[in-house]
């Protein structure tokens, strides 16, 4: 789940959901938090935490990308 | 279903650099704008996140640094898939004009001391990248396109052209979260939606772990073609190197400052692979991390430790201007590049140009006009743009043409009802199917599909069997798994891929030569061949709708 929205932080604005290029965050309406829907979707682009206001985004990447293995296609 | 319509003189689509730079233009000379995008434009297309460099020569004396020693490389680098006239035009006639639209914007390409930051780095004969702090330069963009006026239609992507009689007169699609049907009634068209990203497996099994934009699916190529225009450079592979794991941009940074490969016993091997060592082609780079991973020789590194302490620390910034999240990647895996090789791998596939001066996709002429009246492109999607340089100077230029088009044009052809309402039908027929196949797994089938027959080495017979698997895939489609408009674009982009696929296929089965390395390499036809090839396949839609491929001989003398 590589964006990590720290609640205590975020002041639900969604500016969030609009930064993201993939369509990955959504708002809870009823919670008036966003979460992220499509984890697989992410291109670990970082727009949603350069464009918080709160800085309540950090970016974890996840463990197929932190252990890299496998052979090379070709 | 809810159903709008827009009516506008000139419709872009896709809201990235090149569209927004059409739009811009296009509005300062006074047409009625409308920007569709399937994202939100502050941050949507390749460089939502930010980038870090700017090809320019700027006339400031030597001889590396003129138009002339531009389009010499540019002929010799991309011998057989550019189009000289067509760079002039696109490019150089554009690029003061393209550098000062940076200021405009407020986002500039200079240093806080008014010079420029200049790297040399993929054979350039001098210092033409021009490194600079682009992270906001979409969302500075996107403001300047609504101040100027333009309407923009975000989240809404695109599933068709509209055509009545030949000419284009509009676009429909849908809201990837609403579902709300657009109909666009327009003059003229500019497509500027980017290359073909998704289509080949990625390393780590992530797809959208791509080194450029996972949105970005061949959208624009897919309905071009689809609307009888001609796409051309669409056999070709494009691949880079990217930190193992993670598929990051950032490889001209590391380059351009001095960086080095070595292989698992510490010797650099890059002399071995091109004259040009280090400094040689994006191509031969890949091309020599292959082979040495090949040869047992890896695991391959880059080696940045000799760097002094001002190279190092202008590397480390400019890397997170260009790939926002890879100082992230490096603290998260303990990684110093001061102390530690940080170990890289080759990238995934994609469909793209064979340099970074060259691109493929829909063909453009001098104009940024394809054969289709009323049909423009620019920036990736077009056959003769990449990178950033070629999207801000050909999206100018494609606004420019398009405007004069426009302008000459007292309405636009009558909306073709019947078009409209197949499209309405085919977008919507699969949102409440009751098949068990999702978008995914059509990914997945076609990325194996083109990772095994359409890689780095290639032949007659794998690339018929990829063909062959193609049209078993397309015989799932009725059994396709749709949840909601999200999957519905979802699976939009994998259909359109699917198109650039047998576009792709059908172009390099007819080059019956080898070019530019592993970007086109047969085992049946491993030579270059000038003799009979130097030039463009070009790809067009036959009566059955099919790929049908010719060739454009093209001439450096």
């Amino acid at each position: 789940m590589p964006p990590v929205i720290e609640k205590e932080l975020c002041q639900g604005c969604g500016t969030c959901e609009d930064s993201c290029l993939l369509d990955v965050i959504y708002m809870n309406e009823k919670e008036n938090q966003p979460f992220i829907k499509y984890p697989e979707e992410c291109w670990h682009c970082g727009s949603c935490r350069q464009d918080c206001p709160e800085g309540a985004i950090t970016i974890l990447f996840p463990l197929r990308i932190m252990v890299s293995a496998g052979i090379v296609p070709y | 279903m809810n159903e709008e319509h827009f009516q506008t003189d000139l419709l872009i689509i896709g809201g990235g650099v090149a569209g927004l730079n059409a739009a811009i233009t296009a509005r300062e000379s006074g047409q009625n704008v409308l920007i569709m995008d399937k994202a939100v434009i502050e941050r949507s297309g390749h460089t939502a996140g930010g980038i870090d460099h700017f090809l320019a020569y700027l006339d400031t004396g030597p001889a590396w640094d003129t138009r002339e020693a531009y389009l010499e490389l540019t002929a010799r680098s991309a011998r057989g898939a550019t189009d000289i006239s067509v760079v002039e035009k696109v490019y150089c006639d554009e690029l003061k004009g393209a550098i000062h639209r940076f200021d405009n914007i407020g986002c500039t390409l200079r240093t806080t001391d008014g010079t420029f930051f200049r790297t040399q780095s993929y054979g350039q004969p001098g210092p033409w990248y021009i490194n600079f702090n682009g992270k906001r330069m979409k969302p500075l963009l996107s403001k300047a396109a609504r101040e100027a006026g333009c309407r923009v239609l975000d989240r809404v992507v695109t599933g068709d052209l509209l055509v009545r009689n030949g000419e284009i007169c509009g676009a429909a699609g849908f809201h990837i979260r609403e579902g709300t049907f657009y109909v666009i009634h327009s003059k003229a068209v500019v497509l500027a939606t980017g290359g073909t990203n998704r289509l080949y497996q990625n390393p780590t099994g992530l797809s959208f772990n791509c080194w450029m934009c996972p949105a970005n699916t061949g959208d624009g190529e897919a309905m071009a073609f689809r609307a009888g225009a001609r796409l051309a450079n669409v056999e070709y592979l494009r691949m880079s190197v990217v930190p193992r794991g993670f598929s990051a941009a950032g490889l001209n940074a590391l380059v351009g400052m001095g960086a080095k490969l070595v292989n698992g016993r510490g010797e650099e091997f890059m002399e071995r692979y091109d004259p040009l060592g280090m400094q040689g082609p994006r191509y031969k780079l890949v091309q020599g991390v292959l082979g040495e991973l090949k040869a047992h020789r890896g695991p391959v590194y880059i080696d940045c430790r000799h760097l002094d302490p001002e190279a190092m620390s202008h590397l480390v910034t400019t890397l997170g201007y260009d790939k926002d999240t890879l100082p992230d990647y490096f603290e998260q895996k303990n990684l110093d590049l001061t102390k530690d090789l940080m170990e890289i791998a080759t990238s995934e596939g994609m469909q793209g140009g064979p340099s970074e001066l060259c691109g493929s996709g829909i063909k453009i002429n001098e104009e940024c006009a394809t054969n289709v009246p009323g049909l423009f492109a620019a920036g990736n999607s077009a056959d003769q743009c990449r990178c950033l340089h070629l999207a801000v100077t050909s999206g100018i230029h494609a606004g420019r043409m398009a405007s004069t088009y426009v302008k000459e044009k007292a309405k636009p052809a009558p909306l073709p009802d019947q078009q409209v309402k197949e499209i309405r039908d085919r977008l919507f027929a699969t949102i409440e199917g009751a098949g068990s196949v999702s978008w995914k797994e059509f990914e997945d089938v076609l990325q194996r599909t083109l990772t095994e027959g359409m890689g780095p080495v290639r032949s007659a017979w794998g690339m018929d069997k990829a063909w062959k698997n193609l049209d078993l895939i397309e015989k799932w489609k009725d059994q396709v798994k749709v949840h909601d408009y999200h999957d519905l674009c979802r699976v939009q982009e994998v259909y359109n891929m699917i198109t650039v696929a047998r576009c792709m296929i059908s172009a390099a089965l007819f080059r019956k030569e080898s070019r530019f390395g592993q970007c086109h390499y047969r085992l049946d036809f491993p030579e270059t061949d000038d003799s009979k090839w130097l030039g463009q396949v070009t790809i067009s839609r036959d009566q059955n709708g099919q790929p049908l491929p010719d060739f454009l001989p093209l001439n450096y003398d």
